[in-house]
């Protein structure tokens, strides 16, 4: 066989195995294309996953069948998909059927936010999408439990140990001697924010920080004969939420607070350190007379507003 | 428990919607007494109760949940500590369909125990003192005026300050289709009590001030109705949202202490107004298309919103003896209003694999529609004695138009960026700022690469400009009155969050907060304000039957702030610097506060599925450093420093210890009952030099002449509580 003839053996043998190659591939994209997962019903699933037929108790499959038309039986494969394939694969992580499934935990979270917002897209769920939660990879499930037990973010007792999970500054703040009763369960971070995403700033409940704080404290809304401007803007210009190591929730301690904006005018401008002149006294006795005590609010009572005619000064 | 059972079962029936139904019942229900040693009586212990604080208490706790058919529910929770502090809640329904919650609330809220008060009537809008210890201080002169005082408060009766709050709610979540929705609801709160309160006679100055007890009986009413259509296409909803506080006591009168009659610098009764009436009332639109392509979603938003306050006016003094009295009001009537009007607009798409993007368009507006109210010269009267200065009240409007556009990108599998860029754009009518404009930028990541790891980071940088005047003389405003709330600021912030769970039994995560506010164009008030926080903490589980969670969290804030003394011998308070120094009439103050919180849970399993001990305890340690400075006037008269002297810096200012401990053990007699027994300690120390250092109900100077406030001392006390208790649970 001359150099030719084999050169002419070697393509024919090449594009040969081309071209079996290439049919065995389409043949397989073909088969795998053509094979779609299609729909088994829970009680397959629950063959091999039978931790997590406590489903049927959970609010979805009471709640489907009459707001959906989902029957319990179509309950699992509403949000992971159908599952014949993943069921064929029979536990062969090797397969690739075995992955032809929806994992949500195991999704980008904005993927497995889209299985939840495809029912739970309206009422409070409304603006989830481009809120920071989302925008910072939080998903449903960072926060919700559907299998295994109990949905804690559901039970106010426990709601803000599901918040806490992250926001460990607001868990110390919480402790500190000055705080909303969180500690002592009459309230949860619920009561003043909405996770899933709202029109205003740091996810208020109401339209603004103020709108949601007059909810509980009504007293202070006004609007007054006299208004308080920095009261009337904005609460926090004054006071801390979360918690304070100054009374009343104050970012800062009286007068010191009154002083970052009263800063010269009369005895608002007055230097409260102590003076020297008196050594041994107490400090009532060498600190100014409007330090003392509660000072500022000693006779600013009605700091928040005044419907008093003589209460320019939020003294009556 | 058999008879239990049957009895709520029984109860259960009595509240069916529907005959014939099953109401097979479970749940658990707990009981428990405790004993309580130590300080229980403190007020700050019980901030937030409403106990008696007598050295013992019973608790229980009830949960109940029965499904009478297939897709039909009630639950019930009850949570009660003592008679007069619980948490009742029930819900019904049917899943998929309606569910209705009513909800009966009450807990207290404590301010001081056993105070010592000259006055009677606590809780009415009238205390009154006997006209003889009027009669008495009257007349007496400044050197035995703070014995009489101390006599008089050492006999005079006690009193505590507390409220009770209690509520009441209901509300119903309807879904008459799949794609309607209907919710419906009503809360209603009253607070009665009382709570401590500063009150003047008129003359500046502290000698005539006092504590007193401000009347609280409130009641607020919020209702909300609300509809929302979800189709495949758009969805659309309209709400609406009443909100309305009612006080019983439109004002509270307190008699003087120190004067009998009325005096040209000080009344004999003082007047203050207390929280009037008011109305909050908000309807809102909502639009949202979802048929868009590219998982395109397009919202419009419209909030409209009416707050009104038309209380009757009380007279500007009731001080006979001032000249001009009695003074004319230009009206009777507030007749205070302002409307809202929020719009807003956003669009959200993924127009690329992998991209997602955010406009957002909000226009916001606060107009106060409230008609100035003007006093003339020889009628404003705030210290009961009439001025020449006419007084006009200042409302302010604004208008903020807010543009935000935000994108994100995946980089990777669960790794993203993000990035927006926001414009505010606001105007007012009155206040000190015509305008201001704010920009604000962000960065973001978020990390989940590996399946056992989280990571957040943001950045965020915004800057702020006013047009807020600095300091002329001919502002109009207080001279250097400087609010940093419409100042010039620019703000950095910077957050990164890590999570890792390398094993089935050790969770670890990390937090880092950095924040600095800078007000450039301030030379008064707050200049500076910066905070960290740094908190850690640990979930490990050693076996099956050790846990074991340490945390830790500090958190740092610094301020700066200067101010310069105004002092009436100086015609122009704008003093110019000397040799080289900075003026003397200013001042400067740095204040740190410093917060450490340590804890602990540890969890033991002694005798697997029978015997259980779990721990938990935290410190919170908090302290505030205020460092003063100022240069001494020349030399040192005072006429050209109000205050000629080195300041000293106090050696404690809201520093507190908060000791919070609780161990129980659990005994599982059987799977269905158990018998616990607890320990809980609790204690709290506070030291401030300005607050507590040398405070008495009749504050003297160093030389024996009374300074005031006269007070009832209603400072939280320090407390140091051990509580045991016991209790059994059943599950049925």
């Amino acid at each position: 066989m001359n150099e030719a003839e084999k050169r002419n053996i070697f393509s024919v043998s090449t594009l040969v195995f081309i071209g079996a190659a290439l049919a065995a591939a389409t043949s397989l994209r073909a088969s795998t294309d053509t094979v779609k997962s299609e729909s088994i019903g829970a009680e397959a699933c629950l063959a091999c996953h039978a931790d997590k037929a406590g489903f049927k108790d959970n609010i979805h499959a009471k709640a489907w069948p009459r707001a959906k038309k989902i029957s319990f039986s179509e309950s699992c494969e509403t949000c992971h998909g159908p599952g014949s394939l993943h069921a064929a694969a029979a536990g062969d992580k090797t397969n690739p059927g075995f992955r032809a499934i929806l994992i949500p935990k195991e999704m980008p979270p904005e993927e497995a936010s889209a299985l939840c917002l495809k029912c739970h897209d309206k009422g409070n769920q409304t603006h989830w999408r481009g809120g920071v939660h989302e925008t910072h990879g939080v998903s449903c499930l960072s926060c919700h439990t559907l299998h295994g037990g109990h949905d804690k973010v559901l039970a106010k007792a426990a709601a803000e140990e599901v918040c806490f999970q992250c926001h460990k500054d607001v868990q110390a703040q919480i402790k500190k001697s000055s705080h909303h009763p969180i500690p002592e369960g009459k309230m949860t971070c619920s009561d003043c924010h909405n996770p899933h995403g709202t029109l205003g700033d740091h996810l208020m409940v109401e339209n603004t920080v103020n709108d949601t704080c007059f909810k509980c404290h009504a007293e202070k809304r006004g609007p007054f004969l006299w208004e308080h401007r920095p009261v009337a803007e904005n609460c926090d210009n004054c006071h801390t939420p979360h918690g304070s190591s100054h009374g009343k929730l104050l970012v800062e301690k009286v007068p010191f607070l009154c002083q970052s904006c009263h800063s010269g005018s009369q005895h608002p401008g007055t230097l409260y350190a102590l003076n020297p002149a008196t050594p041994g006294a107490n400090t009532y006795q060498r600190s100014g007379t409007r330090a003392i005590y509660k000072a500022c609010l000693n006779c600013h009572s009605n700091i928040h507003g005044s419907n008093h005619p003589s209460g320019e000064r939020f003294t009556r | 428990m058999k008879k239990f059972q049957t009895l709520l079962s029984l109860l259960l029936a009595a509240l069916a919607t529907a005959p014939g139904s099953s109401w097979a019942v479970s749940g658990d229900v707990t009981v428990g007494v405790a004993s309580f040693m130590g300080d229980q009586n403190n007020a700050k212990f019980r901030e937030y109760n409403y106990g008696d604080g007598s050295p013992f208490g019973a608790y229980t706790k009830l949960n109940l949940f029965s499904a009478p058919s297939e897709d039909r529910f009630y639950k019930m929770k009850l949570s009660a500590r003592t008679p007069e502090d619980l948490d009742l809640g029930t819900e019904w329904g049917t899943y998929g369909t309606y569910k209705f919650d009513l909800g009966l609330r009450r807990f207290g809220h404590n301010f001081a125990e056993g105070v010592s008060t000259l006055y009677s009537g606590f809780g009415t809008d009238h205390l009154t003192i006997p006209n003889s210890i009027q009669s008495t201080m009257q007349s007496a002169s400044t050197t035995t005026l703070p014995s009489l005082l101390r006599s008089a408060v050492g006999s005079a009766g006690k009193a505590d300050l507390r409220l009770r709050r209690d509520q009441a709610d209901a509300s119903l979540a309807w879904t008459p289709k799949e794609d309607l929705s209907v919710d419906v609801g009503i809360n209603y709160e009253k607070r009665l009590g009382t709570r401590p309160y500063g009150a003047t006679f008129g003359s500046p100055g502290t000698t005539q001030l006092v504590e007193i007890a401000e009347p609280i009986n409130y009641d607020t009413t919020r209702t909300r109705e609300g509809m929302e259509y979800t189709g495949k296409v758009f969805s659309a909803g309209v709400r609406h949202e009443l909100s309305l506080f009612n006080n019983a006591y439109r004002s509270v009168s307190y008699d003087n202490p120190f004067r009998l009659t009325d005096a040209a610098a000080a009344a004999a009764v003082g007047r203050n107004a207390l929280a009037p009436d008011n109305m909050a009332n908000h309807f809102s639109v909502s639009l949202a298309s979802k048929a868009l392509p590219l998982r395109s979603r397009l919202s419009a938003n419209a909030i409209m919103g009416l707050l009104k306050q038309n209380d009757d006016l009380l007279p500007p003094s009731n001080n006979t003896s001032t000249a001009g009295y009695p003074y004319p009001l230009p009206r009777s009537k507030a007749g205070a209003e302002v409307t809202t009007g929020l719009y807003d607009f956003r669009f959200t798409s993924e127009p690329a694999k992998k991209l997602h993007v955010k406009a957002d368009y909000r226009y916001d507006q606060r107009l106060n529609r409230t008609p100035a109210f003007s006093l003339a010269a020889g009628q404003w009267s705030t210290t009961d004695s009439s001025t020449a200065a006419a007084v006009t009240s200042e409302y302010v409007s604004s208008i903020e138009r807010k543009t935000e556009f935000e994108t994100a990108y995946d980089v990777a599998a669960r790794t993203s960026v993000s990035a927006s860029a926001a414009n505010i754009h606001s105007n007012f009518n009155g206040g000190s700022a015509k305008k201001e404009n704010e920009n604000i930028y962000k960065l973001g990541m978020s990390t989940q690469k590996f399946s056992w790891t989280t990571l957040r980071l943001s950045l965020e940088r915004s800057l702020k400009s006013t047009d807020y005047p600095d300091y002329t003389a001919a502002d109009g405003e207080l001279p250097w009155l400087r609010k940093y709330y419409a100042a010039s600021k620019n703000t950095s912030r910077a957050v990164a969050m890590a999570t890792v769970d390398p094993t089935d039994n050790l969770a670890a995560s990390l937090e880092y907060i950095y924040g600095v506010d800078k007000y450039p164009a301030s030379l008064f008030g707050l200049q500076k304000g910066d905070h960290q926080t740094v908190s850690a903490d640990l979930d490990y589980s050693l076996g099956s039957r050790v846990t074991i969670s340490p945390s830790y969290t500090f958190e740092l804030y610094n301020t700066r702030q200067e101010s310069r003394q105004w002092t009436a011998t100086i015609g122009n308070p704008f003093l110019p610097a000397y040799n080289g120094l900075d003026a003397f009439g200013n001042w400067t103050l740095k204040t740190q506060d410093t917060s450490h919180t340590p804890a602990l849970t540890v969890g033991l399993v002694l005798i697997p599925e029978k015997l259980n001990l779990k721990t938990t305890g935290s410190v919170t340690k908090d302290k505030t450093r205020l460092r003063f400075a100022s240069p001494v006037g020349i030399g040192g008269a005072t006429g050209n420093d109000g205050n000629a002297f080195v300041p000293v810096n106090p050696n404690h200012a809201d520093a507190s210890t908060l000791i919070a401990l609780n161990s129980f053990l659990d005994y599982k007699v059987r799977q269905d009952l158990s018998l616990g027994l607890g320990y809980s300690y609790q204690r709290w120390k506070v030291k401030d030099d300005f607050m507590y250092d040398g405070v008495t109900e009749v504050p003297v100077s160093g030389s024996g002449a009374f300074i005031g406030p006269l007070n009832m001392n209603t400072l939280y006390k320090p407390y140091n509580v051990h509580t045991v208790y016991v209790q059994s649970s059943y599950r049925f």
